[in-house]
């Protein structure tokens, strides 16, 4: 019985065909917006949790109180923290990284960039403070001055022109010979960053002994979170202070899942509401149809159905039109955010990787056949009341 | 002697109309026997088509009994009258009433969706009802695409789906032509004489009552014969 049901629902849906497509637009359009928000909500996510892994789960980042977001031209930190920190028990290795904005210049053309003064003498070991290879060339070793390594993004879009090991650039006016090429990580941020030997970046941009934040490594089979502890009172009762901050890529990483979270919520409420419009559109639409099919109604208590059947009747026909609409959405829904992923790639945010969230496609096509039937409720309710004979003299 | 199938006892049926009652049909007392065929007539709002209405389960009486197969159907529900017009009465309308999206076939399955037979019943017997009333080759055709005449024909086949007792008809011929009408009112006394059905037609074409065994003539709510 219910089989022939869904088939008369489809039937009588093919029979009204323009008025349940715009029916079914409304509710493609909530479904396909709640779909591609939330995948790329996750595609977001995950790009950000890729990137956060090349900082590496092991290493502690300490930089100047104040100092968050994009690093900029702050200081507070000097040599002596990163001694005090290499003293640590548990740490490995200790960097000090200066960071500044200078012109880079090559084949004529002209930008700012984000230059990294890195230790020579770690570079040379291959520590290093993100988790990213080299592609073609090698790091500076110790004793190293006019020499950089440079990310994907500086070699192969930033200027006209590719950069190969041995180009030369002009730093601030300054020749500097590229000796080393990073893997692409897929931002913007890691991809177009400059690496110079620490003590030449300091001397170029007198900096003395300071250093804009320091990366830590944590030794294998320690506790960041013990280590962080004690690193933070050593630097308290050497420099007695605590204008400094630290952060693990973890802590980070949940300080941003949570504001993507918000974000996502918001952004998924819009959604709901343009569902609601679909539904409200359902309903006015099976409202239309039951009132249009009221001789149909009598017809169909003539010969033989209950209330409790025209209900259900006209509810899956409602649901039925849910589904489609869902159905559709969530194909279009995916077909946009695999489009957006394009343009992003395209706009050189490579990272952002879109995969078909199949518990979302599952949760998007059961809500949107419950959503039909919500809707259908109260026309099918009015479908059923009719009394028979003033059903069949309706015209 | 046959059974009496249907028995109408003093009913009445009142509209209220604002504050004021209008009475339909006023106490009435019919019989029909099993098999019998009987032609209702009386002029417009002479309370015909509310006793057929009466006696079809799709409206309650106010006022009275009526008896369906030796049942007094007058104080039955909504849910078990609708099992009831579904089993025992098979209705054929003047304006044919059919399901414009579907086809023959799913017309003339409706009922029996009802009473949940299954799949392979349904179609086999939905072919055979049709092919019964000359339909055979227009199966999967809508309304929308058959005659008058052939539409009515369907509504036959649909009011004999499942195999009732009795057939209601309101105004049968109303909307046909005289040759087509003529060839719909043989279809029903052939289901009267040939099948045994209980025929009960509504009309006031003088032409179709006198091919009745019995002719119940109405009068302002009254039987007046």
């Amino acid at each position: 019985m219910i089989k022939d049901f869904f088939m008369y629902g489809l039937k009588n849906m093919r029979h009204r065909q323009l008025r349940s497509w715009l029916t079914i637009l409304g509710v493609v359009v909530g479904i396909a917006a709640i779909v591609s928000l939330i995948t790329i909500g996750e595609g977001l996510e995950n790009a950000i949790t890729d990137q956060f892994s090349a900082l590496g789960a092991d290493k502690i980042r300490v930089i100047p109180e104040g100092l968050t977001g994009p690093p900029a031209e702050v200081s507070g930190l000097t040599d002596d923290d990163v001694d005090t920190i290499e003293d640590v028990i548990g740490v490995d290795w200790v960097a000090g990284v200066t960071m500044n904005y200078a012109t880079v210049e090559y084949d004529n053309l002209e930008t700012i960039m984000f230059i990294k003064g890195y230790p020579e003498d770690l570079a040379e070991e291959g520590k290093i403070d993100i988790d990213l290879g080299l592609v073609d060339g090698s790091w500076y070793r110790n004793g190293d001055t006019n020499v950089a390594v440079i990310g994907d993004a500086v070699a192969n879009s930033v200027f006209d022109e590719e950069i190969r090991v041995n180009n030369n650039l002009l730093i601030d006016d300054e020749k500097f010979r590229v000796i080393g090429i990073l893997e692409a990580l897929g931002d913007q941020g890691s991809d177009t960053v400059v690496y110079i030997p620490l003590d030449y970046a300091r001397d170029k941009f007198e900096m003395g002994d300071e250093v804009n934040a320091i990366v830590v490594a944590i030794e294998e089979g320690e506790d960041i979170t013990e280590i962080g502890d004690k690193i933070a009172k050593d630097l308290e009762r050497r420099r007695d202070d605590d204008n400094f901050d630290m952060f693990t890529p973890d802590q980070l990483l949940d300080q941003l899942g949570s504001i993507l979270g918000v974000v996502q919520f918001l952004l998924g409420g819009i959604a709901a509401i343009s569902l609601l419009v679909g539904g409200i559109g359902i309903m006015n639409s099976m409202y239309t149809s039951v009132l249009e099919r009221t001789k149909q109604i009598g017809v169909m208590k003539a010969v033989g159905a209950s209330r409790f059947e025209i209900m259900f009747i006209f509810l899956i026909e409602a649901g039925l039109i849910g589904l489609v609409g869902g159905l559709i959405g969530v194909v279009m829904g995916n077909v946009f955010a695999f489009a957006v992923e394009g343009v992003a790639g395209l706009m050189g945010f490579g990272l952002l990787r879109i995969t078909i969230e199949w518990d979302i496609v599952a949760f998007a096509l059961v809500f949107a056949f419950v959503i039909g039937m919500i809707s259908g409720v109260y026309p099918s309710w009015k479908a059923a009341k009719l009394k028979p004979v003033e059903a069949l003299r309706w015209e | 002697m046959k059974n009496s199938v249907i028995r109408l006892e003093d009913v009445w049926k009142i509209y209220m109309l604002d504050e004021t009652e209008v009475p339909a049909v006023r106490g009435i007392d019919v019989n029909i026997k099993e098999g019998e065929f009987v032609s209702i007539i009386g002029k417009s709002g002479s309370g015909k088509s509310t006793t057929l209405n009466l006696v079809g389960c799709l409206d309650n009486a106010s006022r009275g009994r009526i008896f369906l197969d030796g049942k007094d159907i007058s104080k039955l529900d909504e849910k078990e009258l609708a099992r009831v017009r579904g089993r025992k009465i098979g209705f054929v309308f003047q304006t044919f009433n059919l399901i414009p999206s579907l086809n023959a076939v799913d017309n003339v399955k409706l009922p029996m969706i009802f009473q949940g037979y299954s799949e392979e019943k349904m179609e086999a017997r939905s072919q055979k009802l049709l092919e019964m009333v000359d339909l055979g080759h227009r199966l999967d055709h809508k309304p929308s695409s058959l005659s008058g005449g052939e539409r009515q024909r369907v509504a036959i086949a649909r009011a004999l789906a499942n195999d009732p007792e009795v057939i209601l008809a309101d105004e049968p011929t109303g909307n046909l032509d005289t040759k087509t009408g003529e060839q719909i009112l043989k279809f029903l006394i052939k289901l009267n004489k040939e099948k045994g059905k209980t025929l009960i037609i509504v009309t006031h074409d003088m032409y179709v009552a006198k091919k009745a065994d019995r002719v119940i003539k109405l009068q302002d709510g009254k039987v007046i014969n």
